[in-house]
């Protein structure tokens, strides 16, 4: 019953988490993104439309009751099931499955608005062009924090040897994972620095206040990620005998990441529309072909690897350049290695 | 200035990078002394060969438009020639406008009229030019 309890007492919290960030993330598309809501190009005089409105209206409702219900049959399962395995296993399966049911009122709004859009010809005056601020462009690599931050931060990684009752062979693993997490965290800086420029307005100063600003919160929130890596990871060399703690760690660096990355992605967003809001030149752009239900984005035109999620929170590959193709590919074997190494070492503890 | 390159359109890209920085420069938003990004993050940006941009380059640097510096890359210019060989190419270039714009209805006088409304907002008038050579 104890184990029961203290299991409950972790993964109660996890799905609460899951549930809130899924739902803020959905209940935050209903609000308009540059000319862009559910992820559909509209032109911004045409946002007071009731027509908008009533579908807006429609897809918060909509939300509200899928949410209500998925965390109530969440909670009627923690109260029935007893067996500890059992409820991990289909606890995981339900919040998949609220997480989808989530995200089917988004998809029935985008439709419903996609629909709208055609039968009242609402045509978004830019259309199958990239753009380009050279002014922006030609300083953006001065945006992002300097690389000598994560240099002292990755360096401080050492700490993990110094834990002597620890085997020689664990604490040179725990750098090793220490190390790729940095490594990638760092390959993200690269991209970052590198990523072009985005174009909000035909005002310079505009678009040079917005890049700056997001190429510093990025590279900002990947240090902190560095940061955070190498806390954790010193602290299960230390406490790597105890598994609850192990437990305990890595759940909440999970949870740490998420809760950045959303209090990042909703600071971005709302510094945005504060900056857009105050200007009379902003650009209203239509690329709706190239996201694919409005999720996937293939622009072969377009030369980002990452671009900006339309719906919900962070970066997607851009399919449409080779490099995205790779990207994608490599990281969908990664899952599958995983997934089959879990599994594999689930088989051989039981 | 905002670069806007339509990889759909039959123009080639170099045509429209050369013609947006001229008009970029004709209308004031991109001042004389004022630097541009280099050709391989101008193709970085826009998803193009950098040969692309290297060959709008040339063609801007021969008409006098910029200037390269191997040091702090391309610059706006306007110490640019006036030439014969220029006025015969505009001439050749405003008869087939005009020719369309007849053939389309438009008359001489709103011809002349567009004409003007055109240079008005240009900030660069021909009195402010340099010839080249003096």
């Amino acid at each position: 019953m104890d184990l029961l309890l203290s299991k409950l007492m972790i993964f109660i919290p996890v799905v609460v988490v899951v549930m809130a960030s899924t739902y803020l993330s959905f209940i935050g598309e209903s609000k308009v993104k540059l000319n862009v809501l559910f992820g559909v190009s509209i032109p911004l005089v045409q946002l007071k439309d009731e027509s908008i409105q009533n579908i807006i209206k429609a897809y918060k409702k909509s939300l509200n009751v899928i949410t209500a219900a998925s965390l109530f049959i969440q909670m009627l399962l923690f109260i029935l099931i007893k067996n500890v395995f059992l409820m991990t296993l289909i606890c995981t399966v339900v919040v998949v499955l609220c997480v989808y049911s989530m995200s089917r009122p988004y998809a029935n709004a985008r439709k419903a608005l996609n629909l709208l859009k055609h039968e009242k010809a609402w045509h978004v005056h830019i259309e199958d062009v990239v753009l380009m601020d050279t002014k922006v462009s030609r300083i953006k690599h001065t945006f992002v924090v300097g690389p000598i931050y994560f240099i002292v931060v990755i360096l401080t990684s050492v700490l993990v040897f110094l834990n002597l009752d620890l085997v020689l062979g664990v604490r040179l693993s725990i750098f090793m994972i220490c190390t790729l997490i940095n490594g990638i965290s760092m390959g993200f800086y690269s991209i970052n620095k590198k990523s072009r420029t985005k174009v909000y307005s035909n005002n310079s100063k505009v678009n040079l206040v917005i890049n700056k600003w997001l190429k510093e919160s990025s590279s900002k929130m990947l240090l902190l990620f560095v940061v955070i890596n190498n806390v954790f990871c010193i602290i299960i060399s230390f406490f790597w005998l105890h598994e609850t703690i192990l437990f305990v760690v890595g759940i909440t660096a999970l949870m740490m990441y998420l809760l950045i990355t959303m209090a990042v992605d909703r600071k971005n967003k709302v510094y945005t529309s504060y900056v857009l809001e105050s200007d009379d030149q902003v650009l209203e752009i239509d690329d709706d072909k190239y996201w694919k239900h409005g999720t996937y984005y293939n622009n072969p035109y377009d030369s980002a690897l990452f671009v900006r999620k339309r719906n919900g929170v962070g970066y997607t590959i851009n399919m449409g350049t080779k490099k995205g193709k790779m990207v994608f590919v490599t990281v969908c074997i990664a899952i599958v290695i995983s997934i089959a190494l879990t599994c594999y070492f689930v088989i051989l503890s039981v | 200035m905002i670069l806007q390159i339509n990889f759909c359109d039959d123009t080639p890209i170099y045509v429209q990078l050369r013609n947006q920085i001229v008009i970029a420069i004709g209308n004031g938003t991109l001042k004389y002394g004022e630097r541009l990004p280099s050709i391989r993050q101008i193709a970085e940006d826009i998803g193009s060969n950098p040969m692309t941009v290297n060959k709008a380059f040339a063609i801007l640097k021969n008409e006098g438009f910029i200037s390269i510096d191997r040091r702090h890359g391309a610059k706006v210019n306007l110490n640019f020639s006036n030439s014969m060989d220029f006025r015969k190419k505009l001439a050749s270039e405003m008869e087939l406008t005009a020719s369309e714009a007849s053939l389309r209805g438009i008359g001489e006088d709103e011809f002349l009229e567009m004409c003007k409304d055109i240079y008005k907002k240009l900030k660069y008038s021909s009195s402010e030019m340099i010839p080249s050579g003096e």
